[in-house]
């Protein structure tokens, strides 16, 4: 059994993938000590693209968003700061790079592309209950982990 | 233009003392500084770091930062400038991460190859948090991305700070056009909430992301576009630093809001708002320890046997959380939707329940002692904090609750005067019209309600009485309420807890201090009904530290009290053997008056949560193959 305190703090793995368009590869993964807080850990589901750890079943151990990945505008600043910051579409071309959570029985990386399903729109209810919409995780690609 | 124009140096740091393995790092590599050029980046650096420090709420989370300079020599000075973009020179310049302005024919656009500059950041920095780009030219540019890039052109650090904003934490722009204003296309927000946290379509004051930080005399929305065809430049209508809802955000004229009229994300050169810091808070902060309230009661919930979530009260009065999971460790302290609980007694404590595996349920006193309720679910995260009925609670009272079964939550706690209420919320109907008085009772100062359901459609309750004895009242939903009744035989503290536990259906155990802090328990029994009060193997309590009671099997109990000497003492009981000796648990000592918090989310283990002498929130656990753990560990991050 594992308990909480005997974690060790040196199981996170640094990835850093390269992008076309959603065409994704794994250019370098590394093992790193350091924590990865909950901020980025955090077990909700929301849209967006993310980086998940799994077993060898398949079964998502961690996941963390891949934050300026897949991105298809660019922000141009101005010299005045008062003049507006705009954005100007671009190709969704380059690298990014995430810290992952990778417990020892973390053996493959999946980068996931989870939409939302219906309207997200709904805010959240003065009751106890969710939301209504669904997610959808869709596989983008997945890597073995160098263990 | 490769890596083969320029050799990395190797790094330096710059800024910060915090251990290298929980630290917010910030990485500045330099690209197109020459071998004789670099302590010009490092003047340049040494400039970003004062920029970013002295930027709220950075300022205050310096502790928990460490800053790096990468100095990496390039074959020539300065970047390329394609004559292609208008305003560009034509320079080229063969530099190691190949930067160049002219992105997308905009000259302004300063780009470079990320993946050279990821994989250098991680060779030299393997922590790093973020990894930033400063370029040797003074033509001014800059871009974002999972890259910060910017020049030496007066005012470009502050790309830097807006672009951290989004790659770090996730923030949105607040900005309310896409290509500056004139733009078609971009009247009006499409639907579908942005998961952002600091823009939003909703002004509901009571469901708004950010509503803890709204003041109530502000109105919402608090400025709308009058012209969704065009921007709203209109000055702020409201005082400076006001939190509401400012129409124009996230690429839209309209229908999409901001949390004040501008901030970073908008603008640069202007603060992060309220919420854009409390974002980053929420971020760096979490690699701290937890200074708690004093005496505050913990409370944690197993959602599923590898995971914990645990909530407690900042010194400060904020309601914080941390949680545990087998597969990333522990996540760190961090604020739950900018809350603040009620001081006063021991100070109004967070409870929770899990109704299942995918859904936390919480509730505290608000600093104006009304009750408020949160939630998060695995779909949607944390839900703001909202207004449970019309009470105004006794100041710092503890709102206990119990979920009879998953669709449906009871809540109790004490009225200002006293008054013992309940409501409840079942998924069928909602929340119960308000709060009602449970058969007339009135409680203590200080005491709470607690309860306990040893089946799905019964309820027994217990309070302290104004007259310091045991009171106990029951539901049952062929009856209905029943008036309290005293459990006589002994005298509490006002302000003690009677903690019910039921090993099976047809029995309760019944564990509270008495006046001389006496650690006293009682049972009742569906056969023999209710037992006599006695001493539990002679244990005397600190004064207000109440008894925690887990049951690991229908034939065990597992006991937790703070002692008279402000060690944390447990002891045990089985069905063959009885109370054991109380012990002193791993060496552990705790805030006097304290509460321990434990849990069993396996039958072969404990986790045990107090206040350390040092106020900082501690652990630790019992195991049935290791016994208890050699000491106890500081919650934080791990
Ligand atoms: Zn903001």
């Amino acid at each position: 059994m594992t308990s909480p305190e005997q974690t060790p703090s040196t199981q996170a793995v640094r990835l850093i993938f390269e992008y076309e368009g959603e065409s994704v590869t794994l250019v370098a993964q590394q093992p790193v000590d350091t924590v990865v807080s909950g901020f980025d850990a955090h077990p909700d589901v929301s849209p967006g693209h993310f980086v998940e750890a799994r077993d060898e079943d398949g079964h998502g151990l961690a996941r963390v968003a891949a934050r300026g990945a897949f991105q298809e505008s660019a922000e141009v600043f101005p010299e005045d700061h008062s003049e507006p910051i705009t954005r100007v579409d671009v190709a969704a071309r380059g690298a990014f790079t995430v810290l992952l959570p990778a417990p020892p029985e973390a053996t493959e990386v999946a980068v996931v592309r989870v939409d939302r399903a219906g309207s997200g729109a709904q805010p959240f209810g003065g009751a106890t209950s969710p939301p209504p919409g669904a997610v959808s995780d869709v596989d983008l690609a997945t890597f073995r982990l160098q263990r | 233009m490769t890596t083969t124009d320029g050799t990395v140096q190797g790094r330096t740091q710059i800024f910060g003392s915090a251990p290298p393995n929980r630290a917010f790092s910030v990485v500045l590599l330099g690209d197109g500084f020459t071998a004789a050029q670099q302590t010009d980046f490092e003047t340049v650096c040494k400039e970003f770091v004062d920029a970013l420090i002295a930027t709220p709420p950075y300022d205050e989370l310096a502790p928990a930062i460490n800053i790096w300079r990468v100095n990496v020599t390039s074959t020539d000075s300065g970047a390329d400038d394609p004559a292609s973009a208008p305003g560009g020179t034509g320079a080229t310049a063969r530099t190691y991460f190949d930067s160049t302005f002219g992105g997308n024919g905009i000259r302004r656009l300063l780009v470079c190859n990320n993946s050279t500059v990821l994989q250098t950041a991680a060779a030299q920095v393997p922590e790093f948090s973020v990894a930033i780009v400063v370029v040797n030219s003074t033509v001014y540019g800059g871009s974002g991305g999972s890259v910060g890039t910017y020049s030496l052109a007066a005012g470009a650090t502050e790309i830097a700070l807006h672009e951290i904003g989004h790659t770090a934490y996730g923030l949105a722009d607040e900005y309310p056009y896409y290509a500056g204003g004139n733009e078609t296309g971009h009247d009006h927000h499409p639907a579908g909430e942005p998961g952002e946290p600091n823009v939003t379509l909703n002004t509901n004051r009571t469901t708004l992301k950010w509503g803890w930080a709204v003041a109530a005399a502000t109105a919402l929305p608090t400025m709308s576009n009058p012209d969704c065809a065009t921007v709203d430049n209109r000055a702020s209508t409201v005082a400076a630093g006001t939190v509401g809802c400012f129409e124009g955000a996230h690429y839209y004229h309209c229908g999409a809001f901001r949390p004040e009229h501008n901030c970073k994300m908008r603008e640069l050169s202007i603060p992060f708002c309220r919420v854009c810091r409390q974002v980053i808070w929420n971020r760096i902060g979490p690699l701290a320890t937890l200074p708690a309230r004093d005496r505050t009661p913990i409370s944690v919930v197993a959602r599923y046997p590898e995971h914990l979530d645990v909530f407690a009260v900042a010194s400060d009065g904020r309601t914080m959380s941390d949680w545990w999971d087998q597969s990333s460790g522990w996540a760190g302290w961090f604020q739950l939707s900018g809350g603040f609980a009620s001081p006063g007694g021991t100070g109004s404590p967070i409870t929770s329940v899990a109704r299942y595996s995918g859904h936390l349920d919480l509730f505290v006193v608000g600093t104006d002692n009304r009750v408020y309720s949160s939630w998060w679910d695995r779909s949607s995260g944390w839900a703001p904090w909202f207004r449970v009925g019309s009470l105004v609670a006794r100041p710092g009272s503890t709102v206990n609750v119990v979920s009879r079964y998953s669709d449906h939550l009871d809540l109790f706690t004490t009225a200002s005067d006293g008054r013992t209420m309940s409501t409840w919320w079942d998924a069928r109907t909602g929340w119960a019209a308000d709060w009602f008085q449970i058969g007339g009772g009135v409680a203590a100062n200080g005491a709470s309600v607690t309860a306990v359901a040893r089946h799905p459609f019964h309820l027994d309750v217990f309070t302290v009485g104004t007259d310091n004895r045991v009171y106990s009242a029951w539901w049952d939903d062929r009856t209905g309420w029943s008036a309290w009744f005293p459990l006589p035989g002994i005298s509490c503290r006002p302000d003690s807890t009677v903690t019910a536990v039921a090993r099976h259906p047809d029995h309760l155990d019944l564990f509270t201090t008495a006046s001389d802090g006496k650690i006293m328990s009682t049972w009742w029994d569906a056969r023999g009904g209710w037992a006599s009060w006695f001493q539990i193997a002679g244990g005397v309590a600190s004064a207000g530290s109440p008894v925690t009671a887990v049951v690991r099997y229908t034939n065990h109990m597992d006991l937790f009290v703070v002692g008279t000497d402000n060690r944390v003492y447990s002891t045990w009981w089985h069905d063959t053997t009885g109370w054991a000796a109380w012990f002193n648990v791993s060496g552990g000592l705790a805030k006097p008056g304290s509460q321990i918090a434990a849990l069993s989310r396996v039958t072969e283990h404990l986790d045990v949560f107090s206040v350390g002498t040092d106020g900082l929130v501690q652990s630790t656990w019992w195991d049935g193959t290791g016994g208890w753990a050699a000491g106890w560990f500081r919650l934080a991050i791990s």
